[in-house]
């Protein structure tokens, strides 16, 4: 066990801090309006990259720097902590990109990864369909091999980013007769393809950020298909597991700024010509809140440890991915409760908490995590 | 950071499995619910092992995570120990720069700890003093409760006030003007006892106190509360292991139960309380042992969630047996029984949340670590 960070930890921090403070983006001037927040995140991204540190655990010849996961987490501590904004290229660096790492032939490493790390391509994820959510294996967009190149033919919906997007990792079925999770295929489509619709769609918090994504008779050239033909399955329970275990880690550190700044926010308020932080009740509705996000952050540890050791995240990402969603509910709950109409009756904690309830959907629902317990774990029978 | 174990430390939880298993079966718990326990033999091999003094030196590789890999195999089997309470004397002897300590870690005599009184929580101040006569001669008086294994112990560690600050005394049992009553227990196999001390007559060299006491009692109670935890989440591990097996075995409706969504997510939403609660006992264990900032926080934190999670594990298990579960017949009202005492003791999830609270909002810095 080891708390205190190695040297390497150290010294990245420190290479963080010096860019930071050397005037790199301040996320008090993120720009309202959706696509030009999108735009501005992106130069974010770029600058970021151009300084080595996004994703600095990725393989050096594919513009990361080898380093440990602990140093990439420790980055994202510090950028976070110091209030820098997230990310635009999140599903690249989180979600598909581990999965081209990992699966990817050298070709593709080449042609994709360093794009996705200058942010100068974005990435979506078209898992879901209308049809497929949970049960992702009943999905009907189907890839036709035509010889040198597949025909993508069906629709995706609650793909996030999808309009910003210039690749979209389509699961899509490639063999009608094999059984559900055996004749599927893990396709590169190119966003700028002609037959692609991306139709947004309105979230709760009013953005966006997701859409319905429709393929009509899309050609997918055949060196874009990450493994082999039909063995798409695994590779997506391996995004999807990265996009429940160390994804889970780096927004738990977000979370526990937006804490930070709950705090700082309450300690301003009175009611009723008393301090908010005086009452019990808000004491304890913040302590609860700060000892899951706590809870989680040791979870997190656990679960990268694991993976580092095992070189892959495991079937416990599920328990992250449940404890975000109580820490992240918990907080947004708190933030309401606590700053009361300060907060019901302006944009930012209201959307903190609207977002925070989309937790236990994206990523497999807190049920389906539960399956996976249940099944995958106890050992208990199918329900 | 990293909360993986050490080899040594995996080496030391294989070895507690070993010892444990054979000298800890889950019928010692229940010969003490039938009144007719004895574990002598038992804190011999703890003593002789070494674990009543484990990760008391700072050159041992075990550290405080090592004293909750022993906990946990404890409260596994609800074994009739003082394993904890023992660490926590221990703790304050060596602070103490006490002579006592070596009898203390030797288990020589095994050692019982009466710090709860009658109308106090752990943190309070004790009302039961020590009063120096005109002659120089020293008296304890004041009574206490929930002293596990009182009546079989040779030692009794009693918290108490002397000239105004807390310390602890160390008398025997057989000394005049103890006396001692078994009570009624959540958990019988912790032997729950009253102490009432009248007048007894206590030596300086007995006693524990002096300016670093204070500091030291309030670490060795972090350490205690977080290895605690550790305890009531191997009985929580050891509910719930029943209750999976049970669920693969029972059959309803013609189909075992654990095929039942409802019994599954039950079951599925106590293992992943117990892993988030098992991952900041850990975390709380290394921070308390590098004695880090944030390590009284982070021992508030492992005890509120951990103490709350093992009582909705072993609830949740019993729900998962039915009929069965709410009888003494069957092994899982031993474990039940032992999380539940255990997620009292050195404070519940109430008071160390409040804990939480006053760190929290007391100052203007983040709390969590790195
Ligand atoms: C903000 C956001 C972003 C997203 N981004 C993406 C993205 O980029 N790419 C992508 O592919 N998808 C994305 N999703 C989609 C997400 O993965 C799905 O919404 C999710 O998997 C659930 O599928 P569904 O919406 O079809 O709900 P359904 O599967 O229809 O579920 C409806 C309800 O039934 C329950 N249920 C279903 N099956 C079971 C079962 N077997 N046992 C018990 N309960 C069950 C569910 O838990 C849920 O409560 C996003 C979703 C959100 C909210």
């Amino acid at each position: 066990m080891r708390l205190t960070r190695s040297d390497a930890e150290r010294r990245i921090a420190e290479e963080v801090h010096s860019f930071l403070s050397a005037g790199a983006a301040d996320a008090r001037e993120l720009p309202e309006e959706f696509d030009a927040r999108i735009a501005w995140l992106r130069e974010w991204q770029r600058r970021l990259h151009e300084a080595g540190l996004v994703n600095v655990a990725w393989p050096t010849e594919h513009g990361g720097r080898g380093a440990t996961l602990g140093e990439q987490m420790v980055v994202e501590q510090e950028l976070a902590r110091a209030g820098a904004p997230e990310l635009i290229g999140v599903v690249g660096l989180g979600v598909v990109g581990p999965s081209i790492v990992a699966h990817g032939t050298a070709e593709q490493k080449r042609r994709w990864l360093p794009k996705i790390l200058s942010g100068e391509e974005i990435w979506c994820q078209g898992f879901s369909e209308p049809g497929a959510g949970s049960d992702l294996a009943a999905l009907r967009t189907v890839a036709e091999d035509r010889g040198d190149h597949w025909v993508l033919r069906g629709q995706k919906t609650w793909t996030s980013w999808a309009q910003h997007a210039t690749w979209c990792a389509v699961l899509a079925r490639t063999d009608l007769e094999a059984a559900a999770h055996k004749g599927i295929s893990y396709l590169v489509a190119d966003m700028r393809a002609p037959g692609i619709d991306v139709r947004p769609l309105e979230q709760l918090t009013g953005e966006p950020e997701f859409s319905e994504v429709y393929f009509d008779e899309v050609a997918v050239p055949k060196d874009q298909i990450i493994g082999a033909p039909n063995a798409g399955w695994s590779i997506a329970m391996h995004s999807l597991a990265h996009e429940r275990g160390p994804a889970v880690a780096a927004r738990a550190v977000k979370l526990r700024v937006l804490l930070d700044r709950l705090i700082a926010d309450a300690r301003r308020l009175e009611r009723d010509g008393r301090p908010v932080l005086e009452d019990a009740e808000v004491r304890s509705l913040l302590a609860r809140t700060h000892i899951q996000l706590e809870v989680l952050r040791c979870q997190s540890a656990r679960t990268v440890g694991t993976m580092i050791a095992k070189g892959r995240p495991g079937l416990e990402t599920s328990i992250d991915k449940l404890q975000l969603t109580r820490a992240e509910q918990l907080l947004g709950d708190t933030a309401l409760a606590v700053l009361g109409p300060a907060a019901t009756y302006a944009p930012g904690w209201q959307n903190v908490y609207l977002y925070s309830r989309a937790a236990s959907i994206y990523g497999g629902t807190s049920q389906v995590q539960k399956n996976i317990i249940a099944e995958r774990i106890l050992g208990l029978p199918r329900s | 950071m990293d909360l993986e174990c050490s080899d040594e430390q995996a080496e030391l939880r294989q070895s507690a499995i070993g010892a444990l298993d054979r000298l800890a079966p889950l019928s010692l718990a229940r010969s003490f619910h039938a009144g007719d326990g004895e574990a002598t033999a038992l804190w011999r091999r703890l003593a002789e092992l070494g674990w009543l003094g484990v990760g008391l030196d700072s050159d041992d590789p075990f550290g405080v995570p090592g004293l909750c890999l022993l906990a946990e195999q404890v409260g596994r089997r609800a074994a009739p120990t003082t394993l904890v309470d023992t660490a926590l004397v221990a703790r304050v002897a060596a602070a103490c720069d006490s002579a006592q300590l070596e009898r203390i870690v030797a288990g020589q005599p095994p050692l019982a700890l009466a710090m709860l009184e009658p109308r106090s929580s752990w943190t309070s101040a004790p009302a039961t003093t020590v009063t120096r006569a005109a002659g120089g001669e020293l008296a304890l008086s004041g009574e206490k409760l929930g002293v596990h294994h009182a009546a079989s112990v040779g030692l009794l560690a009693v918290l108490a006030k002397l000239d105004g600050a807390p310390a602890v005394a160390l008398v025997e049992p057989a000394r005049a003007g103890v006396s001692i009553v078994p009570t009624p227990g959540i958990d019988p196999a912790c032997a729950p006892c009253r102490v009432a001390l009248h007048r007894v007559r206590v030596s300086e060299s007995e006693l524990l106190g002096g300016p670093a006491f204070a500091g030291a009692l309030a670490y060795a109670l972090d350490v205690a509360a977080v290895a605690s935890t550790a305890e009531g989440l191997g009985a929580a591990a050891a509910a719930l292991e029943l209750a999976v097996a049970y669920a693969l075995e029972r059959e309803q409706y013609g189909r075992v139960i654990g095929g039942f969504q409802a019994v599954a997510h039950l079951l599925a939403e106590q293992h992943a309380l117990r892993e988030t609660a098992w991952a900041a006992v850990l975390y709380a264990a290394a921070a308390l042992e590098e004695r880090t900032d944030d390590a009284a926080a982070a021992a508030a934190v492992a005890k509120a969630h951990g103490a709350a999670a093992a009582k909705v594990v072993v609830e949740g298990a019993l729900q998962a047996f039915g009929g069965v579960g709410f009888t003494r017949e069957h092994d899982l009202h031993l474990v039940y029984r032992r999380a539940l005492e255990c997620a009292g003791r050195f404070g519940g999830p109430p008071e160390h949340e409040r804990r939480v609270a006053d760190l929290l909002l007391s100052r203007e810095p983040a709390l969590a670590g790195t």
